[in-house]
């Protein structure tokens, strides 16, 4: 990857916010220190990817403050909206081989993923995200295809295990899909083989956090 | 296994208050001593009288709490792998020890991989005629 791929992936506020960014000092979303490293942030091509220091902090990655009322008011539906999805997962599930197992204890009653709102959904058309738990053959991928494309907008995919996330130890098979991403795009990777419940529990709040960051009205306001 | 003589009895110690803020964020009513607080402002709690796995917890700083928000001074208290906790038992700080931090994913800061070797496969890029 060249320095200039880096550099876009640091870039992810648009040039409009960025200026604001500068004053956020209180608006921190993840430990509440901003240092001033925060002006290295940059991405005019006037100033070089060797501005920004090599160790940043976390104020570098808070989410942009809203800088006008519009903008306000629709972060805060963002967070109502996000605030709901996050609270009720609907899960398809995908279970393919032994992980699916694990995924089964992700709802039994010791990790009880229903007190955070997930409910197993055997209907891609009613859910929200799918899990994907096992080997994914060659045979299975066009389901699977399919029963993604079934699945309402929003939607959010977990790989779990190492088969699904690149293969694992049937990489070499002449019948299996080396990862699941190749097929469909993937939120969260679950490592392991098989991924502990506990794990994929924390995968799914991983994704819950990914939810938690959507902008979805204010994305389709700044447009 | 939550009996309601304990989840009375841990009520009537903490009060409705911390009653309501326990069941948003624990989902549950407990009942311990602090045994300390770490640097980023989490409290530690502790009741031995509650069965093992149970009898230690977190209260999290932050509203959305994470496990790897626990420094690992703390994490092997809560895990049982040391039984005092660092405030009274201390584990060795070496020099070369870096600070910890949370896990990254989904933020700015999360871990990307990149290759500086140069590309062993040269991709071929399709030129088609245009048909007459």
């Amino acid at each position: 990857m060249s320095s200039k791929t880096i550099f876009r992936n640091l870039s992810f506020f648009s040039a409009a916010t960025r200026p604001f960014l500068l004053k956020t000092k209180a608006h921190n979303l993840i430990r509440g220190f901003v240092t001033e490293s925060n002006r290295a942030i940059t991405s005019s091509p006037s100033k070089p990817l060797n501005n920004i220091k090599k160790k940043s902090t976390p104020g570098d990655f808070a989410l942009a403050k809203s800088s006008n009322t519009a903008e306000y008011v629709l972060s805060t539906i963002d967070q109502v909206v996000n605030w709901s999805r996050q609270g009720s997962i609907w899960p398809m599930t995908f279970g393919l081989a032994c992980c699916a197992v694990e995924m089964m204890h992700m709802a039994a009653a010791r990790y009880d993923q229903d007190r955070i709102g997930i409910v197993f959904r055997a209907s891609p058309r009613q859910s929200d995200v799918m899990i994907v738990a096992g080997t994914l053959t060659n045979k299975m991928a066009p389901p699977l295809r399919k029963v993604y494309d079934q699945m309402p907008e929003p939607r959010w995919v977990i790989s779990m295990g190492s088969c699904a996330n690149g293969g694992g130890y049937y990489h070499y098979s002449y019948s299996v899909v080396r990862g699941c991403d190749r097929i469909i795009p993937v939120d969260i990777y679950v490592p392991g083989c098989p991924p502990t419940a506990e794990a994929l529990m924390y995968g799914v709040l991983q994704l819950q956090k990914k939810m938690r960051r959507s902008r979805t009205t204010q994305l389709w306001y700044r447009k | 296994m939550s009996y309601p003589t304990r989840t009375i009895k841990n009520f009537l110690k903490i009060g409705p208050k911390e009653y309501l803020r326990q069941l948003l964020y624990i989902g549950d009513t407990k009942f311990g001593n602090l045994v300390g607080t770490d640097k980023y402002g989490n409290k530690y709690y502790e009741n031995k009288e509650e069965f093992f796995g149970r009898d230690r917890w977190v209260d999290y700083a932050e509203h959305y709490g994470d496990a790897s928000q626990i420094p690992s001074q703390w994490h092997a208290w809560i895990h049982k792998i040391k039984e005092h906790p660092p405030t009274s038992d201390p584990p060795p700080s070496p020099k070369y020890l870096s600070p910890h931090t949370e896990n990254f994913t989904g933020t700015r800061k999360a871990f990307r991989t990149y290759n500086t070797t140069a590309p062993k496969i040269l991709a071929w890029e399709p030129k088609v005629n245009r048909r007459e």
